[in-house]
């Protein structure tokens, strides 16, 4: 692996004004943890472009998304953020949604990935009545689908149940190993932290530190 | 009342009414839908100089509109470098001119369905268009058109509507060419002036038929559109 993904940024005062310095690396799983309130969403969103907070600092391999005079639209970025409130987008069925940010319907992987997540038979419907699960599967999908290199996943399994949390779980980080992909994951579940890394990024107000999932517990 | 008993001026009087509507409609549906969704999107500073422009047609005679664009695009006008490269002496008194009129005095039809339907889009659906790879104009396209189409249909029908009954802007800017700027109401106009009630009762039923046709459409096409 190589680096880098490096984020400085210090998040605003109702999160505390935590200064946080990270450097990642490219291809890892990172999980971002810490009581509420203390700025892990508005930290992704920072990463994303949705947020703007003053001196903050992006380097992602040579290129700056974000620096003291400019930053990148979310559109420059190679990260695509799926919020903890997933949505997709009503006009479109599931398979348009899928493909919105670039086609991958044809790719094996992807496909297999459609697979487990239980969604192949749903692709022609209307996403309009689909469960809070349902579009929490999409909404992954529907990232995974713009091919980035940078994935920001906001408690992506809440909504699910234990077993298509489990299946989920297991498919994602298989595919996001096979393409190379950085994963940043905002979780509250221990059992999450366990699955996904043995790094962990304790936030709270004020305070940001790197702890394993031993300390956690 | 008869329509078998309409002339070739009544016919082409409509025709003119019903063309210049619909070249009205399209050019707004272009140009004032992006206008409206600007104007909306921006900070709240421009916004209190933007709104009150857009909406200004709805309170101002037409005769003051109709008075300053005969200034603004007549003869000695500030355009008028560009009648000389085009050849021509003014586009007063044509009917170009009359669609620069109505485009400007049916803004506000625009304008109103649309401010609130754009207010309404979240931030939601756009952040994710965003964070999929679009630009904020790709995400126009893609995302606030097809989730505002009901609204973008009905501002279509109220312009089109709008410019049917137009009156005062086209008799300032207009003239009375029969086939060429004489619509359906200054053909009425006149009728009434002449006191041939008989034949402007005919074309009023005709222009009552048309709009309430259009509103019983604006009900119903954007629960279709949905």
């Amino acid at each position: 692996m190589i680096s880098d993904l490096e984020i400085k940024t210090t998040l605003p005062s109702y999160c505390g004004k935590t200064r946080v310095s990270l450097i990642l690396l490219l291809g890892s799983i990172t999980v971002l943890t810490g009581p509420s309130g203390s700025g892990k969403t508005i930290l992704l969103q920072t990463i994303a472009g949705l947020e703007r907070p003053d001196y903050t600092t992006i380097k992602y391999k040579n290129k700056e998304w974000a620096n003291a005079v400019k930053q990148l639209a979310p559109y420059q970025r190679e990260a695509v953020y799926v919020s903890q409130r997933p949505q997709l987008f009503s006009h479109l069925d599931l398979a348009e949604n899928l493909s919105y940010g670039g086609n991958l319907l044809e790719d094996s992987y992807y496909q297999e990935l459609i697979r487990v997540f239980d969604l192949k038979d749903s692709l022609q419907n209307s996403v309009e009545h689909f469960s809070g699960g349902e579009t929490q599967k999409a909404s992954i999908l529907q990232a995974l689908g713009a091919s980035p290199e940078v994935l920001l996943l906001d408690e992506p399994f809440t909504g699910l149940d234990w077993v298509s949390k489990k299946k989920v779980m297991i498919a994602l980080k298989n595919y996001l190993e096979l393409k190379s992909i950085t994963l940043i994951l905002v979780t509250h579940s221990l059992e999450e932290m366990k699955f996904f890394s043995d790094e962990i990024i304790y936030l709270t107000r004020g305070n940001c530190q790197r702890l394993s999932v031993t300390e956690i517990e | 009342m008869s329509f078998l008993e309409m002339n070739v001026e009544e016919w082409q009087a409509i025709l003119v009414s019903l063309k210049l509507a619909g070249v009205t409609t399209l050019i707004l549906v272009g140009l004032g839908v992006p206008m409206t969704w600007f104007v909306v999107r921006a900070k709240k500073k421009y916004r209190l100089i933007m709104e009150p422009l857009m909406i200004l047609p709805v309170v101002l005679p037409p005769t003051v509109l109709g008075f300053y664009l005969l200034l603004f695009l007549g003869k000695n006008g500030p355009l008028s470098f560009i009648y000389d490269w085009l050849g021509v002496d003014t586009v007063a008194f044509t009917f170009e001119g009359l669609v620069i009129g109505s485009c400007l005095y049916s803004l506000p039809f625009v304008f109103f369905p649309l401010k609130n339907v754009f207010s309404n889009v979240q931030r939601a659906p756009l952040e994710l268009a965003y964070t999929l790879g679009d630009s904020p104009s790709r995400a126009f396209f893609r995302v606030v058109i097809p989730l505002c189409r009901g609204g973008i249909i009905t501002a279509a029908i109220f312009v089109f509507a709008h410019t049917l009954g137009e009156f005062g802007i086209i008799m300032m800017l207009g003239g009375n060419i029969s086939g060429e700027t004489k619509v359906a109401s200054v053909l009425l106009y006149e009728h009434v002036e002449s006191f041939r009630y008989e034949k402007a009762n005919t074309l009023a039923f005709i222009l009552l038929l048309m709009s309430f046709s259009l509103m019983l459409l604006a009900q119903f096409i954007p629960k279709w559109a949905k």
